[in-house]
């Protein structure tokens, strides 16, 4: 192995000669072939799900999803059931994706408003405790959910109580959230939290300073400032963590299935979907459709709007 | 649907004009102090009724109007009695803005992060019920735990396969290390694809016998975070690295590599389940993997419940979806790797191996370091995939999907709590380096 690298990095200089330069190719071409056999790979379980979600049911029961490109086969029924069916053993997809939207939206708007303030704060007020506090909240990034859950739980279902003194004193009083699109959407509010204020700040802070400080002395005050100028020049991290959000509540398990359980009215496309993977596992005409109505909306946002996804991401981790 | 959408406007409108009120009440504190201290009086009034309410006095909303007109007024009557100069006046609302305008994102971390972080912290000292202390006996729980925690088979972890195979990889990558350094002049070169490629290699098979020998939740998460952290990186370098020099085709390659991060792990889980599927010998099988079996002669295998591999399936549905990200951020970074650094060390006749090996990568290496940490905080916390694809049965089960039944199905806040506690012990060293990279980043601006 060493003798035959150290020959080459020798010869590579002298070695224009056909069989080099061959061989040069080949194994670039080598990893080309390799990447996409990779991708490939990568593509053949969406695309076998995608298929079979098109196919009747015998058919997807019996043969192969390969099998249709010899034997092309359409139906529209799994998704007509999968969404709007009625009856036992209907999913209620339909619902199911309302339920989602009514999470989704105000769970992806008010973190943006909430931690827009706070990285304009951060990038530009002087206030005590400011580096601090910004890496303690920062820190919070990394704090797993499940931390949060059980105290989360109690506080939703029974308030928050302090015993002082032998009083029992309420300091938050029992709303009886659980089971509704309210404890989901307010808790993704808060865990979106560190990584909107992280995003906001950092990009905020490379706003050119005359700008601001022009803005100032003719005599724009914070407010205004905030909304005149910062806003509109944020557009682009504000739809990066958007984005960011809207995938990560729309494709959360764990929060909603925890605060709303199953509760019928509320439960977003993702517990659905979990449900009957658990209860008709086998019934692959309704898990296919199931599963990929869940996908729609996210492959949708994630393929129009990659730029601003992947700068997000590229935002979020290399430059902190 | 339709409240849902009203309520979501109520509560956006409302958080709006609170924040504007806020910031104009500050305002005043410059041109009209009595008021601006009248307002003051009426919030904290506001406030004390609505804890009387809830706390014996009752009376509902009457009671909170009486003490926010109380409020008010104390308030008013204080800021007439004693009126501040006006520089003092300006100076307070200068120092109070920047509070209102951060107060909502530490109010909102401080209900769903900080107060319950801490919470659990306790709660998992005390009983199922959280009546009574406990001490630590819901952590000697976990690790006496079988299922959780088990070193039974510790033994045969050096008679298997993989760990002689391991081994002899290891020590041929040190030879080589040694070989190689001697070449190069120093005692050991660890920075040649071939050593790397061999410590790699003899490192995953002690890894990966250790973890087929033992089993419990916890050696299962283990193996799931290095095997994720390790292949979804590896496979994002290369995948990065070959995409980056290709004329045509790069975009479709890298979007295709990376669509899986769109979708949720529940979807991704039945997608995997659909490929996964098991039909009994001599039946027509419709998962793609086993008919590639039966394509090559060989028995279907039913990989969901195969111990002790079948962990690793479940692994390799994650390692599908985070490939992606690694891809994408490295990609980047190869990018921005200086051109001159490159040119210079082509002008001096490396190759492109030694290009990547030599110049890339120790360009890159903090970029790889954020990847695998934020692997590693994504992957120990796994629970979706586990949940959807086996429900934990078959020795699959990993802490996330314990904790869940342990607190809400079992009804043991304690042992839930401990769980998680545990949980976030594994990441604290990450939470660490996490915060000295972020005050370096501060400290450069």
């Amino acid at each position: 192995m060493t003798a035959k690298t150290d020959t080459q990095r020798t010869e590579e200089p002298v070695d224009k000669s056909l069989g080099g330069r061959l061989f040069k190719k080949l194994s670039q071409g080598g990893t080309k072939v390799i990447v996409w056999v990779l991708v490939v790979i990568w593509l053949i379980p969406t695309l076998g799900l995608f298929i079979s979600s098109f196919r009747p049911e015998r058919e997807i029961k019996t043969t192969g999803w390969w099998t249709w490109f010899q034997d092309p086969s359409f139906t529209l029924e799994n998704y007509d059931f999968v969404l709007f069916g009625t009856g036992s053993g209907a999913p209620g997809m339909g619902d199911a994706l309302l339920n989602s939207l009514g999470i989704v939206i105000p769970a992806t708007i008010i973190p943006i408003a909430i931690a827009a303030f706070a990285a304009y704060a951060f990038a530009w007020m002087e206030f005590p405790g400011r580096k601090w506090l910004f890496v303690l909240l920062v820190s919070l990034l990394a704090v797993p959910i499940q931390m949060s859950l059980i105290p989360l739980l109690q506080l939703y279902v029974g308030g928050a109580h302090l015993g002082i003194l032998g009083l029992d004193l309420t300091i938050f009083p029992d709303l009886d959230l659980q089971g509704t699109s309210f404890s989901v959407w307010a808790t993704h509010t808060g865990f979106g939290m560190p990584l909107a204020v992280f995003l906001l700040t950092n990009y905020m802070s490379t706003l050119p300073r005359d700008v601001i400080e022009s803005a100032r002395i003719d005599g724009g005050d914070h407010f205004t400032i905030f909304w005149k100028l910062i806003v509109p020049l944020s557009v682009p991290a504000l739809a990066a963590f958007a984005i960011f959000q809207f995938l990560w509540t729309w494709n959360d398990y764990l929060i909603a299935v925890t605060f709303v359980g199953t509760a019928e009215n509320v439960a977003p496309v993702t517990v659905v979907l979990a449900n009957v993977t658990g209860s008709r596992g086998s019934d692959w005409h309704i898990l296919t459709a199931a599963a990929f109505v869940t996908m729609i909306l996210p492959l949708t946002v994630f393929f129009s709007l990659q730029r601003y996804f992947v700068s997000g991401l590229l935002a979020g981790s290399t430059k902190g | 649907m339709i409240s849902t959408l009203i309520g979501v406007v109520v509560a956006v409108v409302g958080f709006f004009a609170l924040f504007f009120g806020l910031n104009k009440v500050l305002d005043l504190a410059r041109t009209q102090w009595s008021l601006f201290t009248g307002m003051l009086g009426l919030g904290f009034g506001l406030l004390v009724g609505a804890f009387l309410n809830g706390n014996g006095v009752g009376g509902g909303l009457f009671t909170i109007i009486v003490g926010g007109v109380i409020g008010a007024a104390a308030g008013a009557g204080l800021g007439q009695l004693r009126d501040l100069p006006h520089t003092r006046r300006a100076d307070i609302a200068d120092k109070v803005r920047p509070w209102i305008f951060i107060g909502p994102a530490l109010f909102a971390v401080s209900i769903t992060l900080v107060i319950p972080t801490i919470r659990t912290a306790v709660l998992a000292l005390k009983d199922r019920g959280s009546e009574s202390w406990v001490g630590l006996d819901n952590f000697k729980w976990i690790f006496t735990n079988d299922d959780i925690f088990n070193v039974s088979g510790v033994s045969d972890i050096f008679t298997s396969r993989l760990f002689i195979l391991g081994v002899i990889g290891i020590l041929v990558g040190l030879v080589l290390a040694r070989v190689r350094g001697r070449e190069i002049g120093v005692r050991a070169d660890f920075e040649n694809p071939s050593t790397l490629g061999w410590l790699g290699i003899g490192l995953t098979g002690v890894l990966f016998a250790m973890f087929t020998v033992l089993s419990g939740v916890i050696w299962n998460n283990l193996w799931w975070v290095f095997s994720v952290t390790v292949f979804a990186t590896g496979l994002g370098l290369f995948v990065a690295a070959v995409t980056n020099r290709m004329e045509r085709g790069e975009r479709v390659a890298k979007a295709i590599i990376f669509l899986p991060m769109a979708i949720s792990m529940v979807g991704a889980s039945v997608i995997w389940r659909f490929v996964y599927n098991f039909q009994p010998p001599g039946e027509t099988q419709i998962g793609a993997l086993n008919a590639v079996m039966d394509l090559f002669g060989f028995d279907p295998v039913p990989w969901l419940i195969r111990l002790p591999w079948n962990t690793f399936y479940l692994i390799i549905v994650m390692v599908w979806i985070q490939a992606g990200f690694a891809m994408v951020i490295l990609s980047s970074a190869i990018k921005a790797v200086p051109g001159d650094q490159l040119e210079a060390a082509r002008v001096d006749g490396a190759t492109d191996r030694d290009l990547f090996w030599r110049v890339t990568i120790p360009n890159i290496r903090s970029t790889i370091a954020v990847v695998v940490t934020t692997l590693i905080v994504v992957v120990m916390k796994v629970y979706d995939i586990v949940k959807v694809m086996t429900n934990g049965e078959f020795d699959t089960n990993v802490i996330a999907n314990e904790m869940f039944d342990q607190a809400f199905r079992f009804t043991q806040a304690g042992r839930g709590a401990a769980l998680a506690t545990v949980l976030l012990l594994f990441i604290t060293p990450i939470m660490y380096i996490n915060i000295r990279r972020v005050q370096e980043e501060a400290a450069l601006r």
